[in-house]
């Protein structure tokens, strides 16, 4: 009995161990790779003039499609800071997703619209009917489209903006988000610069976050490190995630996923498949994944592109019963991905998917709070049985600490290294304050949030999407 | 070998199990590695924080200097192309020596003031034509810009300099750059490629802006075509080359864009058999070439039947 004991406390011990130690050092190589990756984008930017661009016929066009619901305050400013971005072909869907407040009043007011009853509206994707589509009498306003429709949710929504798209590539917007003047254009690049046999089927970016920073007509004038604990803990996990993490997948061609907040697509590809996918709530990653899946097994030459800069700016929850359920939503929204495309796991098939992103997504994604909690009953036990080592569990905690701390100090690094867009030297002190907290404060937090979403997935019940609250950039 | 009762935990419930000396020692060495590790990860943390900190301070100290330089320069260049400086005056001193050029430019010498001094130069020049443009064409003649410039794309590796360069001497009309530039239209890097092509179609004779594309190495990517018909419109209707040479070129990039280019620019013999020029040593197949338009969706071009 003892040696079956003792054969379990030396699993859970090494097993953990190596775990840990082992998706730690994923974040390193990571930094590493991305910081090369930022670097290298950065010196071509700055030698490329993006506005020669503007004029060319040979540009895709774009159709930018940003779903409202319950966006009253904001809705108007929101469409001017569309209007705005510079692109060649461009065209404007807002798909009101049967908001019950006058989101849809106040656009048409505002941008002077009538219902065109003379539009010939046939769906070729799944999605709830549409009641009606406005278009503005004004010409200056004719690239502006404004559809309402019942309430559907989000993918729904876009897929009825997909719909009604005749672009090349369609952009999938928070309509609340805030876009660079240029950020399209230099989302298209990797689409013009691929070899013509290689098909660009999805374009991401980076989205940061603008908290308690200047926001004057409908651009981000001054970036200021948020007030709040929450939110200044929400901007370093965005430099992880998007400047480090995704920006090392893409270097390997494994990136899985593109936020729904700002990403660009091959429109015709997303009919084919299908559209957005209504049944999950990581309806971004499902898409992303579909559009792999499907290419890697008709043999096509494709790829999933990734710009390393700053192009969308967006507000972070900044309560933790709203952030619980943005981040509820994700845990559940993984393990919905994952499942669907279960025969990825260590596929040869799908080359770098299949043997790295997915196994990591499974790993590092998805089960890192079942061993975090895992390893929190384990040591209960021990302590209970007066097993623990402390010596060796103070190494330990001090080893796994100073990871996390040189993973987040890695991520602002990159990020003065790279854009430095914080102009005040505080605000880099106070992230990096923040950084010290982190594990204390926040991290278990979230694994409770991610286990509750996993639990809540398997019994079935259905939380949803919840309401956004947001203070808004209009008050700024 | 001495054995002992295994000591899981000093002091705490013995598992009655045996573990050799050895075993026991490994313990304490692992210890003081990971110990050792922490040691080295807070280390770099507080390196990559020192060298935040350090840069912040170069960096808020050097960008106000640039930015005092960059003001100054741009004074002194508006002042220069206005006229208030005599081009005689200028040419004679600088005929003397770079430093007595005039006492303005003196300090030219340093390299940092001098790279500021030259993007200014450029930036100025993006935006000036006519008079204006050639006197600060002959001013970064006099100042040996161009020399540093062709120097830097002979020797240089680094992409970026290339790009710079090349960038440069179109700008300032340098027509060496034609023939300069033109090994490094197959260039892998897209961007040095698209500027190499620039530079060539700006300085090669009327008709043979685009003779680079017969020995093009690689499928022409939009990008490039979309800076290559940059360039195009550009040049009067009477310089442009005859598209029609391309439609049977074996490269299916180069045929679309032939074709696209003929439409655009309305060129009627494009579809002519009497067409001039066509490529003579052309392996082509009556297979059709599977590739992508710049929408993202399959085209089936059908090659021409020789």
């Amino acid at each position: 009995m003892d040696k079956w004991i003792l054969l379990c406390v030396q699993f859970f011990e090494y097993g953990i161990f190596f775990y840990c130690m082992g998706i730690l050092s994923s974040y390193l190589i990571m930094g590493m790779v991305s910081a090369r990756a930022v670097i290298r984008y950065r010196r071509e930017r700055d030698l490329t003039d993006f506005n020669e661009l503007l004029s060319s016929p040979l540009l895709p066009t774009l159709t930018i499609i940003a779903p409202a619901y319950n966006e009253s305050m904001t809705i108007v400013d929101n469409i001017r800071s569309l209007m705005s971005l510079h692109y060649g072909e461009l065209t404007i869907v807002i798909v009101n997703d049967g908001s019950k407040d006058d989101t849809l009043q106040k656009a048409v007011a505002a941008y002077d619209m009538v219902q065109d009853h003379t539009y010939n509206y046939t769906p070729t994707l799944d999605a709830k009917p549409v009641r009606g589509i406005y278009r503005s009498r004004n010409p200056a306003f004719r690239k502006l489209l404004v559809v309402d429709k019942q309430n559907g949710g989000k993918a729904d929504a876009i897929n009825v903006g997909i719909n009604l798209a005749e672009s090349d590539y369609f952009a999938c917007i928070d309509v609340d988000c805030i876009i660079e003047a240029d950020a399209f254009l230099k989302m298209v690049k990797p689409v013009l610069q691929s070899p013509p046999d290689v098909r660009v089927v999805a374009v991401g970016g980076i989205v940061w976050l603008t908290n308690d920073s200047t926001v004057e007509g409908g651009r981000l004038t001054h970036l200021k490190t948020p007030d709040t604990f929450i939110a200044r803990i929400q901007v370093i996990e965005y430099f992880r995630a998007f400047l480090l993490g995704r920006t090392a997948w893409a270097a390997i061609d494994g990136l899985l996923l593109i936020s729904g907040a700002f990403g660009i697509f091959d429109r015709k590809l997303t009919v084919e498949i299908g559209g957005y996918n209504h049944k999950t709530v990581g309806e971004d990653m499902e898409l992303v994944m579909r559009m792999h899946k499907t290419l890697r097994l008709r043999g096509e030459k494709y790829k999933v592109a990734y710009i390393p800069e700053p192009l969308c700016w967006t507000e972070a929850p900044s309560d933790y019963a709203v952030l619980g359920r943005q981040r509820h939503r994700w845990a559940r929204g993984t393990l919905e991905c994952l499942l669907m495309y279960k025969t990825m796991f260590f596929n040869p098939k799908y080359g770098v998917l299949g043997m790295i992103s997915y196994p990591y997504w499974f790993f590092a994604e998805w089960l890192a709070p079942f061993a975090e909690a895992g390893g929190l009953i384990f040591f209960g036990i021990l302590c209970c049985f007066g097993l623990v080592n402390w010596q060796f569990f103070w190494a330990m905690c001090a080893l796994v600490y100073a990871f996390a701390i040189l993973v987040s100090v890695l991520s602002i690094y990159v990020q003065e290294l790279s854009y430095g867009r914080y102009e005040q030297r505080r605000d880099i002190w106070k992230l990096l304050l923040t950084v010290l907290l982190e594990p204390f404060v926040y991290h278990p937090r979230t694994v409770y949030w991610s286990l509750k979403g996993n639990y809540d997935w398997i019994t079935g019940k259905n939380v949803g999407w919840g309401k956004m609250t947001r203070a808004g950039f209009a008050k700024k | 070998m001495d054995e002992i009762a295994f000591p899981y935990e000093q002091g705490m419930i013995p598992l009655n199990e045996t573990v050799n000396l050895t075993q026991h020692a490994d313990e304490g060495t692992i210890r003081n590695i990971v110990w050792s590790i922490v040691a080295i990860l807070f280390l770099l943390s507080v390196l990559m924080i020192v060298v935040i900190w350090l840069r912040r301070t170069l960096f808020i100290k050097q960008n106000q200097n640039h930015t005092f330089l960059k003001n100054r320069y741009e004074t002194l260049l508006a002042e220069f192309v206005a006229g208030e400086y005599e081009e005689e005056i200028v040419r004679e001193r600088s005929a003397e020596k770079e430093t007595k050029l005039s006492l303005d430019f003196n300090e030219l010498t340093n390299p940092i003031n001098r790279k500021i001094f030259k993007k200014q130069l450029i930036l100025l020049r993006k935006s000036m034509s006519g008079l204006e443009a050639s006197r600060l064409r002959e001013l970064y003649l006099m100042l040996g810009f161009k020399n540093e410039a062709i120097h830097l794309l002979k020797n240089s590796q680094k992409e970026h300099v290339l790009i710079k360069s090349l960038t440069e001497l179109t700008l300032m009309h340098i027509q060496e750059a034609g023939n300069l530039a033109i090994p490094f239209t197959s260039h892998r890097n897209p961007m040095v490629s698209v500027c190499a092509m620039r530079a060539v179609m700006r300085f090669q004779p009327d008709g043979k802006q685009l003779d680079f594309l017969n020995t093009l190495k690689f499928e022409l990517t939009h990008w490039q075509q979309t800076h290559l018909f940059a360039e195009l419109q550009h040049q009067s209707a009477a310089a442009l080359p005859n598209f029609a040479r391309w439609r049977h070129h074996p490269q299916a990039s180069i045929r679309a864009f032939a074709d696209k280019m003929s439409e655009h620019f309305g060129s009627s013999d494009f579809f002519s058999d009497e067409s001039e020029d066509v490529l003579p040593s052309q392996v082509i197949d009556n297979q059709p070439n599977k590739t992508y338009n710049v929408y993202g969706q399959m085209d089936i071009i059908m090659r021409p039947i020789l």
